[in-house]
Order: C-alpha cells, then sequence, then structure tokens
C-alpha cells in the first residue's frame, strides 16, 4: 500500500563528487517495495523547487530504504544537503516493478548509468544464477561498484564508451552478445532516455521477454496528473501507475 | 463553527473543492484522504469523445510553479458516466463535472447528458472553437456568449459553473456569464507561458506554450477573483497556487465563497485537508463563526 509519510535520514553517504546513498528510516519490511517501483522524495518547505523528484528503490531491510542519487539539478542538489537526523517527505512505493523471472528463463540484467539503481535490487531478489551488464560513457559514470560486485551469484560484464573500464563499448552491444549464447533469457534493462530511445530501434530485441525501466517528468507520481503520459502502441500510458516498467514489445 | 457554503443549489459542508484535473476521477485520491470531508470534488475535464492528449514532455517545473500540456486527455463521456461516476455516487459529496469542447453542439451535448446525473457541471471554455479557426470560447465575447445561452438552457437541474480564463477582461467576462446564466463562476484557469530550453533552443514542452500553476499564479488569481466579485453578484470558486488554510483565507477575503486546490494535490495528496485545517484554525483563532461572513471581507475599496 502507498504511504505518504515524513521520513527520518539515518546516512548519507557519498560516493563521488556526483552521486551519493541515502538511507531513509521507512518500515521497509510492511511495505515490500519490488525492484522498478519508485518513491516521491521532496524536502524542505520552500516552494522553489516545487514539485518532488522520483527515485527508484535501490536497496532495502527491515526498518530502512536506501536510494542511490545522481545529482543533476536544484532537487537533487538540495537533497544532497539534507543530513543525519533530518526527516524528508516521502510517498511511496509507486509504480509497477519488474517482473521476477519464471522458472528455466536466463535473467539478464543491462545497467546504463544512474540506471543501475532499481536493477542493484532486483539482482538480490533474483535468488538464481544471473548475467549483469553495466556501463556508462566513462569509468566515473560506474558508481555502488563496491555494492554491485557484493551481489551473490551473478556474471558481471563491465564497458565503458571509451574503455577506461572493462569492455571497450555500449551494454546494448554487450546485451546482443549475450542474447546469442543464452537460451530462454528475460532481459531487465534500466538507462539514460538515449539508450532506451536505440532500445527501441532494435528490432530483434522485440522478443516477449524484455522488461524496460522508462523515465518521463512527473508532477504528482499518483495518477492524477497525466502529466508522465507515455507512448504506448495501447496509447498514451501513465509512467507513475502503469509503469515505470513496461514490455519493450508495449513501446 | 459554521464552513457550509453554498454554490448555486449546491450545499456544500465546507469551502474546499479539488481544481479540475488535478484530483484525477477520485479513486487515486482515496487512498491518501477521506473523500467525504471534501466540500465538492470537481473531476478532470469531460469530452464528448474521449482524447489521446498531447506528447511527452508535458510538465516542466517553473520558480513556485509548473507548465503542463497535458492537451486535455481524458477518458471521454461513455466511459466517464458508465466506469468513474458510479464511483463517486458512494460517497456523500456533490460532484462536478468539467466539461470541454470544441464547438458549441458539443458542450450542449456534454451538458444534455449530465444534467441531474451530477450536482454540478462546471464550463472550461478554454478550448479552441474548432470551427471558428481555433479561438478560444474563454476569450472571445460572441462566442463566450453563445455557447453559455445555449447550454443554459440544457442545464435545468444541476447547477451551471461558468470557468473564467485569465487571459480575457475578467470584469467583462463575468457580467456576460452571469447575465447568461451560470449560477457560479470559478476562477482562474491556468496562465498561458513558455519556457525554452537555451541550448536547444527548442520549447522545454513539446506543444510549446502551456499552463503555469501553482503558488506563482497567486497573486493573479486573488486579483482576479477580486474583480469578478465586484462585477456580479453569483457566487465565486477562487483557485490558483492555494497551497495552505492563509491561502485560501486570502481568496475568501477577495470575494470568494468557497475555493478550489490544484497543483497542491501533487505536492500533497492530501492538500485538501491541510488547507481545510487551515481554514479552520484561521476561524478559531480570530473568532470567526461563520465563514460566510468573512467572503469579501477585504478592507479596502478599491
Ligand atoms: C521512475 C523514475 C525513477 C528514477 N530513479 C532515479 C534514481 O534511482 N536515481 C536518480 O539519481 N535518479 C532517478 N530518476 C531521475 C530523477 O528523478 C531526476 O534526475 C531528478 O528528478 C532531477 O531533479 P533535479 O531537480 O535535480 O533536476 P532538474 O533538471 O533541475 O529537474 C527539473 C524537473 O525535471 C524533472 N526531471 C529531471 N530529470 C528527470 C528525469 N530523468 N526523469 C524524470 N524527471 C526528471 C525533475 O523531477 C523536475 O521536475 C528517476 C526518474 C524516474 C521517472
Ligand atoms: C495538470 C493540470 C491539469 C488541468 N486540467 C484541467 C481541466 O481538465 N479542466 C480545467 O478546467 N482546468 C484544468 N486545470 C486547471 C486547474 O483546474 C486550475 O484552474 C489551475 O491549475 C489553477 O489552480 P492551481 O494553481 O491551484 O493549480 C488543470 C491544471 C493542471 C495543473
Ligand atoms: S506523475 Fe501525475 S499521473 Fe503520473
Amino acid at each position: 500500500m502507498t504511504k505518504c509519510f515524513k521520513a527520518e535520514v539515518i546516512s548519507k553517504e557519498i560516493l563521488s563528487d556526483r552521486h551519493f546513498l541515502l538511507r531513509l528510516f521507512i518500515p521497509a519490511d510492511s511495505l515490500r517495495p519490488r525492484a522498478g517501483q519508485f518513491y516521491l522524495i521532496r524536502t524542505g518547505t520552500s516552494y522553489d523547487p516545487l514539485l518532488r523528484r522520483p527515485f527508484s528503490v535501490f536497496n532495502w531491510d527491515n526498518n530502512y530504504m536506501e536510494f542511490l542519487i545522481m545529482k543533476k539539478g536544484r532537487g537533487t542538489e538540495q537533497l544532497l544537503q539534507v543530513s543525519k537526523g533530518m526527516f524528508v517527505d516521502v510517498i511511496g512505493p509507486l509504480g509497477r516493478g519488474f517482473p521476477l523471472p519464471e522458472r528455466g528463463q536466463q535473467p539478464v540484467l543491462v545497467g546504463g548509468g544512474i540506471g543501475i539503481a532499481p536493477l542493484y535490487l532486483l539482482a538480490r531478489e533474483i535468488d538464481t544464477q544471473k548475467i549483469m551488464l553495466y556501463g556508462g560513457k566513462s569509468r566515473d559514470e560506474l558508481i555502488a561498484m563496491e555494492y554491485i560486485k557484493m551481489i551473490g551469484d551473478t556474471e558481471l560484464r563491465i564497458f565503458t564508451e571509451d574503455g577506461s573500464e572493462g569492455i571497450k563499448g555500449t551494454v546494448l552491444d554487450g546485451l546482443r552478445e549475450v542474447l546469442t549464447d543464452v537460451e530462454s533469457p528475460v532481459v531487465y534493462i534500466c538507462g539514460p532516455g538515449q539508450m532506451i530511445e536505440t532500445l527501441k530501434g532494435l528490432e530483434d530485441l522485440r522478443t516477449d521477454e524484455v522488461y524496460v525501466s522508462v523515465e518521463e517528468r512527473m508532477a504528482c507520481g499518483i495518477g492524477v496528473c497525466l502529466g508522465c503520459a507515455y507512448p504506448t502502441r495501447e496509447g498514451m500510458k501513465r509512467v507513475c501507475i502503469e509503469g515505470p516498467v513496461f514490455k519493450l514489445s508495449e513501446l | 463553527m459554521n464552513l457550509s457554503v453554498k454554490i448555486g443549489t449546491i450545499v456544500m459542508k465546507n469551502p474546499v473543492m479539488t481544481a479540475s484535473g488535478t484530483f484525477g476521477y477520485g479513486p487515486e485520491m482515496a487512498e491518501f484522504i477521506d473523500l467525504n470531508a471534501l466540500g465538492a470534488i470537481v473531476v478532470k475535464g469531460i469530452s464528448v469523445r474521449p482524447k489521446q492528449g498531447n506528447p511527452p514532455p508535458r510538465i516542466w517545473e517553473t520558480p513556485c510553479g509548473m507548465l503542463n500540456s497535458i492537451g486535455l486527455q481524458n477518458v471521454g463521456l461513455k466511459a466517464f458516466l458508465r466506469d468513474k461516476l458510479p464511483f463517486l455516487r458512494k460517497y456523500n459529496i456533490p460532484v462536478i463535472v468539467n466539461i470541454l469542447g470544441g464547438s458549441t453542439e458539443e458542450y450542449c451535448n456534454l451538458a444534455e447528458a449530465l444534467d441531474g446525473q451530477v450536482h454540478g457541471i462546471e464550463m472550461n471554455l478554454s478550448c479552441p472553437n474548432v470551427k471558428s479557426g481555433g479561438i478560444m470560447f474563454s476569450s472571445d465575447r460572441a462566442l463566450f456568449t453563445e455557447v453559455i445561452r445555449e447550454v443554459r438552457k440544457r442545464v435545468k437541474r444541476s447547477t451551471l459553473i461558468v470557468k473564467l480564463s485569465p487571459q480575457a477582461p475578467v470584469r467583462d467576462f463575468s457580467i456576460i456569464a452571469e447575465a447568461e446564466g451560470a449560477d457560479a463562476l470559478s476562477l482562474i484557469n491556468t496562465i498561458p507561458a513558455l519556457a525554452i530550453d537555451i541550448e536547444t533552443r527548442r520549447p522545454r514542452l513539446a506543444k510549446g506554450i502551456g499552463g503555469l500553476s501553482g503558488p506563482a499564479i497567486k497573486p493573479v488569481a486573488v486579483r482576479m477573483v477580486w474583480e469578478a466579485y465586484r462585477s456580479v453578484t453569483v457566487p465565486i470558486i477562487g483557485m490558483g497556487g492555494i497551497m495552505t488554510g492563509e491561502d485560501a483565507i486570502e481568496f475568501i477575503l477577495a470575494g470568494a465563497t468557497a475555493v478550489a486546490v490544484g497543483t497542491a494535490n501533487f505536492i500533497w495528496p492530501d492538500a485538501t485537508m491541510r488547507v481545510l485545517k487551515g481554514i479552520r484554525d484561521y476561524m478559531q483563532s480570530h473568532g470567526i463563526e461563520d465563514i460566510n461572513s468573512i467572503v469579501g471581507g477585504i478592507l479596502w475599496e478599491g
């Protein structure tokens, strides 16, 4: 059930000059967020910035929830200023997450940059062997590596476009290669808008078992403003309710 | 303490309503608040046929406000009556339906189908008239007059509310609306506005122009409510950037009998309840027995 409340900041871990991990005191055990679901977060009492910002659940345990956040504009800058003991406004868990793999399916997780956030939780939810492809433009876009390396039962492949780490190339190149090798794959993808656009152009990936988490600007996050509409084969869908995870074949 | 107000024949237990397009059709919000505690619910604008709306991006945040170009996306009249209205009927609150059309006939069809089915009909006239090359009903005197006159003939049981656009001169248009038989006025709708991405030199919204709402427009809205109040005797529903009970009181002092909460619902799903509590607190601390006693209570002749 979705809840709207004030959550205390337990800790803020700085991961790079642009990335941080925010841990909030949220009774996660009762809310049980699924990988791919998200929260809307707001801090401060000022009307500027006005709207809440959406962030995927990165991780949770009995009494806390973690969000992996990349500093972008004013809202995330403001979130970076919070400190232990402060309270932030949260609403969640929202949206529909990734469906878990069925028996016999080979999970392949594909994350670009900050898109790794929901995939980390998904990788932890899947208790069978999985392949994880993680990439960015260069090595400084590969965040939270120390966390990702710790996920059990995972074959991790790293990609950078400039070759500064791992294999030179994109995760989508990597995905095509993986797909030639594995039988009955189920693919989970989250990455920047550009990557999703490229993905939509790859006709050969339009098998049924590819799930993509998409982003759209949001105001309410609860389905009432219709601001987050995303064009699909069945007309406009709300990213905050029918998404953010869609089947690639729907897009 | 009396919070009850009257808009046309609608008796509301308190003056707090929802602004059209910011509250869906109810069910989403019922997870967060008790809908029965609202003065009235105003649903998303309905057209004769369903509309897909505009392509994304549809939203852009601006200082203390936001632009939207939803493009009047809605389920259409038939689906509204079949799928949405039964849910709202379960609650003990007045239901007001916002209607939008591309021609006078469309407004009339909507009015006929909804009259007596719902407590109130609110005409959103910030819609382009297809036959006159896209001129807004809300900014053309002749179109505005005609559409209200025709709809009035068809609304016999429900309360008829005319929603004013901030683009037209308020005094003149309030007077026309009242003369053509509107039972109440509501204002303001969003203010047309533009934001530009200076890197791509393209508008921030796919559609270009969007409607500005939120705290940024509040002073404009309060002024317009005040002007309308001085021009007509029918009750006024004030809206535009209401976030708190204090904001609502400002509108009431300017002349609003009821207030509608819009963009604030996106920030706090329980914004209407916060506003209601704020109004109560103000009345208590200022010894006000009846909310109606301070409608238009601004101490200024203008
Ligand atoms: C479902 C979902 C999950 C997300 N998960 C994460 C996450 O786990 N970690 C993370 O760092 N970021 C995530 N994002 C992106 C994040 O919401 C934006 O980066 C953030 O809102 C930017 O706010 P800002 O004020 O710093 O930037 P600004 O650019 O100043 O924001 C201006 C406006 O644009 C909106 N906006 C800007 N970028 C985006 C975007 N990419 N998607 C949607 N709205 C945007 C903001 O919400 C705000 O309303 C997610 C977005 C969505 C839709
Ligand atoms: C996302 C959004 C959708 C809206 N849709 C409608 C609509 O369908 N019909 C209408 O008359 N007004 C619509 N409005 C205008 C609001 O009802 C209200 O007049 C305006 O937003 C000012 O109030 P606010 O600043 O409190 O939001 C919409 C506003 C927003 C922000
Ligand atoms: S963000 Fe408002 S409907 Fe999705």
